[in-house]
């Protein structure tokens, strides 16, 4: 009797389906993440561990560590932030509304990701420095963009939103326009519909779009190097912080700050993915 | 309870039985209902018409369909009663104020629409409510007064014990109902429900439509309903507005509609009929130059298209005047059996129904005659 109700419990994952080739596809993904994903990332935790733990510890707690964390993380935050709300604008006048130029803007949105990270560091720069095109105008109000921890957050908000807008999208494409119908003819005013209606459903895409903006932010290292102005303590990002390192060929130290942005990113990943699960299975959508 | 036994419960997506109890009215829900009239509504997308200048009354308390195939307009009319689209020309007036000018949130409408339309993110209890909360200060209840309003509601559409779910854990006749109630408990003074039982299977509908009329005698909505379903339009409404076309064909009880059809359309889409071409010639009625018994009741001559319904129809023996065809089909329907005959050099299909008993041949020629028809003058 006991086997009888074991056997169909030994593989309780190997259900028939229709849908074959689970073990090929399970069995390709795995070989593919190992080479390029999990591998590099043992062998970078596999390093660290060539440093004691106070030498770990005394790395990671050095002042010029913590400020270029601070900073790195710091920036991708407000960023991701700035671009979440603003995204979304871009992402909801793009799928809401018929203007001319429509296309051309929606292909802009683009930009982004295909220029050259170093091309629209040193743009931002001109653009931004003392004599710059708008750095002129806002150099006598004593706004200092380039060379800035303020330069910082503009190279990450520029490299970051089109996640946020092409996460968007689709979504708001699929909102029932019904819905916001049902709140005008309950009485709801159109900023309370926005408020208490679109926004609350479009919280799981943006926090989505947020935390795409965010992992490139913190990982951005090839246009922030030319707006920052790279000062150790204040403008210096940790990937760049990780380069220096290695040009002194300090591996044991740029490892140690390498596991350190990774443990920290993580954390803030896996907390976000849990806060969605969680939407998901209290409103059965994401 | 066990984790597992909460989820089942929570996820249980089995229909709740509607219970129903004999109309009373309900004083809480009560409210105070208007009269709508419509006025030479014109509309068009773009270049598209959707409604041909509409006009029409309907009495306060009424209980009335607006019943048509795809495309006739009734579900344009419906949102510009409700102000959820704006007419090219035309005016609504709600009582005797001109609604025209109102905005959809002035407009005070109940309106439900055929893919419910909830709120995914809130609970049932805060869908109910939403209504009443966006309210400004001075109008708006109480938070005491605002659950009582929706433990009312719930009670009325029978999901107590169900308020704290989302939409998502709810079967589709209860989102209905969550939708239903929802739009009642603004008090509106007119009730809008864009094919209310659409989407549903044909069990829950027909219980649903019981259960609308019961709600509609005792909160005593001025109610107007969209619907494609002929047979739910004439069993649930005090009278049906049948359109075609973006115009109104006829507007009727269900006795009016059936007895008296006014146009051919009429006629054909309401139950079942058959027409034939035939040709009025000096008060007589003929088909392919054959005379038939049936009076031209003062009709002008020209070309006609005769209507009659297969239940209307007796065999006919030897005598002339009768509709000749041959048999196509014979199919059983409970009592009565009904045939498809080919009429005629065109070769119009006509259904007729014949007692199950009748001695009919399984194929070749029979006469038949019509009790009743209508005939309409066919214009080319």
């Amino acid at each position: 009797m006991t086997t009888l109700a074991i056997t169909p419990m030994a593989r309780p994952w190997r259900q028939p389906s229709v849908i074959p080739g689970f073990g090929l596809t399970f069995g390709f993904a795995m070989v593919y993440l190992s080479l390029i994903v999990l591998i590099p990332i043992a062998l970078l935790i596999l390093r660290t561990t060539q440093l004691s733990w106070q030498e770990y510890w005394a790395i990671a707690t050095s002042e010029r560590v913590v400020a270029a964390l601070r900073l790195s993380f710091g920036a991708a935050v407000i960023a991701a932030a700035v671009n979440t709300v603003f995204g979304t604008i871009i992402a909801w006048i793009l799928v809401r509304y018929e203007f001319p130029g429509k296309r051309l803007l929606d292909a802009i949105v683009d930009l982004p990701f295909a220029l050259p990270t170093a091309v629209a560091g040193i743009t931002l720069t001109a653009i931004f420095a003392k004599n710059g095109w708008v750095g002129q105008f806002l150099e006598p109000l004593g706004i200092k963009v380039a060379y800035s921890a303020l330069g910082v957050v503009i190279a990450l908000i520029f490299i970051g939103l089109p996640f946020v807008v092409r996460t968007l999208q689709p979504v708001i494409l699929e909102l029932e326009r019904e819905t916001e119908e049902a709140a005008a003819t309950l009485g709801a005013s159109r900023p309370q519909t926005i408020f208490r209606i679109v926004l609350p459903t479009l919280v799981p895409a943006m926090l989505t779009g947020f935390v795409l903006a965010l992992a490139r932010g913190v990982g951005e290292y090839g246009s922030v190097v030319f707006i920052a102005g790279n000062l150790p303590y204040r403008t210096e990002i940790a990937p760049l912080l990780i380069v220096i390192r290695l040009t002194e060929f300090d591996y044991n130290g740029a490892t140690a700050i390498a596991t350190i942005m990774l443990a920290i990113a993580f954390v803030m990943f896996l907390t976000i993915n849990l806060i969605q699960a969680w939407a998901r299975r209290r409103f059965g959508y994401v | 309870m066990t984790a597992l036994a909460q989820f089942r419960r929570d996820t249980d997506y089995t229909e709740t039985k509607i219970s129903l109890v004999a109309p009373f009215v309900d004083e809480r829900l009560r409210v105070k209902t208007m009269n709508v009239t419509v006025e030479n509504l014109v509309k068009a997308f773009g270049l598209v018409p959707a409604l041909h200048g509409v006009s029409l009354e309907i009495a306060s308390g009424e209980l009335i369909a607006l019943v048509g195939p795809s495309g006739s307009g009734k579900t344009t009319l419906l949102r510009l009663i409700a102000g959820l689209d704006f007419p090219n020309s035309g005016r609504v007036l709600f009582g005797n104020d001109d609604a025209s000018a109102k905005s959809v949130q002035d407009r005070n409408v109940g309106f439900v629409f055929q893919n419910y339309a909830l709120f995914r993110h809130m609970s049932v209890f805060e869908n109910i409510a939403f209504g009443l909360r966006v309210r400004d200060s001075g109008r708006r209840p109480s938070e005491a007064a605002i659950a009582e309003r929706v433990m009312t509601l719930l009670e009325l559409v029978q999901l107590n014990g169900l308020e704290k779910r989302f939409p998502g854990q709810l079967s589709g006749g209860q989102r209905q109902r969550v939708a239903f109630a929802r739009a009642l408990a603004i008090e509106p003074g007119v009730l809008l429900l864009d094919e209310p039982f659409g989407a549903l299977d044909a069990k829950v509908r027909k219980e649903l439509r019981r259960w609308l009329r019961e709600i509609h005698d005792r909160t005593g909505h001025t109610t107007v309903f969209v619907t494609h379903d002929q047979e739910e339009a004439l069993e649930l409404a005090d009278r049906v507005v049948v359109m075609s076309q973006g115009r109104i064909e006829q507007v009727g009880t269900a006795d009016d509609i059936f007895d008296n059809p006014a146009t051919p359309f009429v006629f054909d889409f309401i139950g079942d009929s058959s027409a034939l071409p035939v040709v009025i010639d000096k008060g007589s009625v003929s088909l392919d130059d054959r005379i038939l018994s049936i009076d031209a009741n003062g009709h002008a001559d020209g070309p006609a298209t005769l209507f009659f319904r297969p239940n209307h129809v007796h065999l006919a023996g030897q005598e002339s005047g009768a509709i000749v065809g041959t048999v196509r089909g014979s199919r059983r329907r409970g009592d009565i059996r009904r045939l498809e005959l080919e009429v005629g050099l065109a070769r119009r299909l006509c259904e007729i129904d014949l007692p199950a008993d009748a001695e009919v041949p399984k194929t070749g020629r029979i006469a038949v005659k019509p009790a009743k028809w209508r005939l309409f003058p066919r214009t080319a």
